[in-house]
């Protein structure tokens, strides 16, 4: 038996794992389950869980740390004393990171037992990388933290608290990019993770972690020569992985062309990943409404429906997760969406927002749908005969298309 | 005072300050193989020199040699620490470990291959009689069979320099004989250099005391040269035991 096998074996991180494990699952649990159609939504959501367990693993560190001070004068006569800092770190953050896999594990099982295929790719490993380098890092300065202090019991409250007021602050005031790690409150189709940043953050977990380590290894005798040398490149490394994270700015998620797969014809319908079995039902739902654009004789008509699309591209239709996945009543509000550009200022002219309530009446009215309030419309397209209609309709598309914009 | 070439540790004019307190005053010692027994009242120094030597404190004028390496140095001071094996007074670390699991631990930081710790753990842990308590929680032991633990933590790394205070405070007769037979055993190899209060320590176990009083070296010899120093015959305890009481008031 090595130390390193009884560090893991008495840390604090064994015995916290199953409090660890009921903050990780029941976060999971508790919040919506929309994330489960998507790879990469559902892994970076789990690693916002890092806010609740970064204070828990960061007050752990400072209960060990204050252990470590405790026993200075043992750790001080030792020949290997940076093992001991090292391996206390060591048995924290490998339980952190097996309670953090299995939160994993349970996030996957779910996502395939929604029905989405199997397809992670390599930015959520990276993710799943700096959701654990995070709490390493805070896990380190917790041990740095308990040493200094040297009172177990309130050293470990006080590491807590300054980890999540800390990790608050940079999330709501600071620069956000030094802990976020995860966490999207709608789907992540269209966008992914920016690995420039998640690269530069385990550049900087890790140098923290190792910083703190030798800080704390130097701290144990006064005849440690090694750890300068050392402690003096990882500090230099460490503030170059600083500056360059700071430089990367705070944009954690970038667009993303995410592959899609198409089916069908007018419309078209094309999705990614998760959502391609929704495809077919999608285009059941919008093709009567193309049918009755191109009865009326509407051009442009939106003949594809892409995931990726952006509303207002005219020819190519967006696609809502929630209409994708069972919400059907939004198939009016998608094809009318085609036609507004995310550019329009629809409640400056009157006629945009006739227009827009126009055509989403009639749409609505071809399917047998929900038409709602008709108030507000003039009685061409309520009262008129179907050519009446169509001739509004036609007139609705050309303001849309051409609706107001900001200068 | 011994000056052998051979000897393992060689101080020199040691002087140690806590603050304006002169703690250790122009200590100069040598000690080879075998058990030195370090006696003297409270406050003496004696807590001090084993600090010293354990590379804990640093000195404030002259010099300690150990195995040829200058303690007082950097690098020596990290040389001297492959050589050390220090019991404090009062030991707080590895409480949360089982006596084996602390064993392998404190072998694992002195460097000793894997093969070797079974081994010399099982040995330390049968000659302190610790087999029956090797799975327990060091923090779950009695006071005595934890100092026991401890020291057995420290001998089953076998260092050249065994540093070792008032290892037999708190203990009974039975547990006291169980562990200066140990000391007496691992000094065949080792330089031993333990502090105590008690005549019966000494009794037999060591060819050496050094008595130390405000910081100095107040006596350097065998135990028969102490007894003759004995003169108060109010104390009828035995020579030994009258000479080391008389060495221990302030």
């Amino acid at each position: 038996m090595s130390g390193w096998t009884v560090s893991l074996r008495r840390s604090p991180g064994r015995h916290a794992a199953p409090v660890l494990f009921t903050v990780l699952i029941a976060q999971v649990l508790i919040r919506d389950r929309a994330w489960t159609y998507e790879w990469t939504w559902a892994l970076y959501q789990l690693a916002f869980n890092t806010v609740l367990l970064s204070p828990i693993v960061a007050g752990l560190g400072a209960w060990e740390g204050a252990r470590l001070a405790d026993s200075s004068d043992y750790i001080g006569t030792c020949p290997r004393s940076w093992r001991v800092a090292l391996s206390a770190w060591l048995g924290l953050i490998l339980w952190t990171a097996v309670v953090y896999l299995v939160g994993v594990v349970v996030v996957a099982l779910l996502v395939l037992a929604r029905g989405t295929p199997f397809g992670p790719r390599l930015v959520d490993t990276l993710t799943i990388l700096t959701a654990i380098g995070l709490m390493a890092a805070f896990g380190a300065l917790g041990i740095g933290l308990g040493w200094l202090i040297r009172r177990r019991l309130a050293a470990a409250p006080l590491a807590a608290a300054l980890t999540f007021c800390t990790t608050l602050w940079l999330y709501l005031a600071g620069p956000g990019q030094f802990v976020t790690v995860g966490g999207a409150s709608g789907s992540l189709a269209g966008a992914t993770p920016n690995t420039t940043i998640q690269w530069r953050q385990v550049s900087v977990f890790v140098g923290i972690s190792i910083t703190l380590l030798l800080l704390i290894s130097r701290r144990t005798s006064w005849g440690v020569r090694g750890p300068v040398v050392l402690g003096l490149f990882s500090t230099l490394a460490t503030t170059i992985a600083v500056v360059g994270l700071a430089d990367a700015g705070q944009a954690v998620l970038v667009p993303y062309n995410e592959p899609v797969t198409c089916t069908g014809v007018k419309p078209q319908v094309c999705a990614v990943g998760g959502y391609a079995r929704f495809r077919a039902r999608a285009h059941d739902d919008l093709a009567p409404l193309i049918h009755a654009l191109e009865a009326a004789k509407v051009s442009p008509i939106p003949l594809v429906f892409n995931q990726n699309a952006s509303p207002g591209q005219v020819l190519v239709g967006p696609l809502q997760n929630r209409f994708l996945t069972g919400n059907t009543s939004d198939a009016a509000l998608l094809v009318s969406a085609a036609y507004v550009d995310k550019r329009c200022f629809l409640q400056t002219r009157r006629e945009d927002d006739v227009a827009l309530f126009g055509l989403q009446w009639w749409l609505a009215g071809q399917v047998g749908g929900d038409r709602g309030n008709a108030d507000l419309l003039p009685e061409k397209l309520t009262k008129g005969t179907p050519a009446d209609q169509a001739a509004f309709i036609r007139d609705a598309v050309h303001t849309l298309v051409n609706c107001y914009q900001a200068p | 005072m011994s000056t052998h070439a051979d000897n393992a540790v060689a101080i020199r004019n040691l002087s140690v300050r806590y603050g304006r307190r002169l703690v250790l005053d122009s200590v100069s010692l040598d000690i080879g193989t075998g058990v030195t027994a370090l006696v003297g009242p409270n406050g003496s120094g004696k807590s001090t020199l084993l600090r010293v030597l354990a590379t804990l404190v640093r000195i404030d004028s002259g010099s300690i040699r150990m195995h040829g390496h200058d303690v007082a140095g950097i690098r020596g001071g990290e040389r001297a620490r492959e050589l050390i094996g220090y019991l404090p007074q009062d030991p707080t670390d590895l409480a949360h470990l089982t006596v084996r699991e602390a064993c392998y631990y404190s072998m694992w930081l002195h460097g000793i291959r894997r093969r070797r710790r079974v081994e010399q753990c099982t040995y330390s842990l049968e000659e302190l009689g610790l087999v029956d308590v090797q799975g327990h929680l060091i923090s779950s032991l009695s006071g005595g069979t934890r100092r026991r633990a401890y020291l057995a933590t420290v001998l089953a790394c076998r260092p050249s320099v065994i540093l070792l205070d008032e290892p037999t405070a708190g203990l009974d007769t039975a547990f006291r004989h169980q562990v200066i037979a140990a000391i007496k055993n691992a000094a065949r190899e080792s330089s031993v250099v333990f502090s105590t209060h008690l005549a019966e320590d000494i009794d037999g176990c060591t060819q050496r005391v050094v008595a130390l009083r405000g910081g100095n070296v107040s006596f350097d010899g065998n135990p028969d040269q102490l007894v003759a120093l004995a003169t108060d015959s109010a104390i009828d305890n035995g020579p030994l035991d009258r000479a080391v009481r008389m060495l221990g008031k302030p």
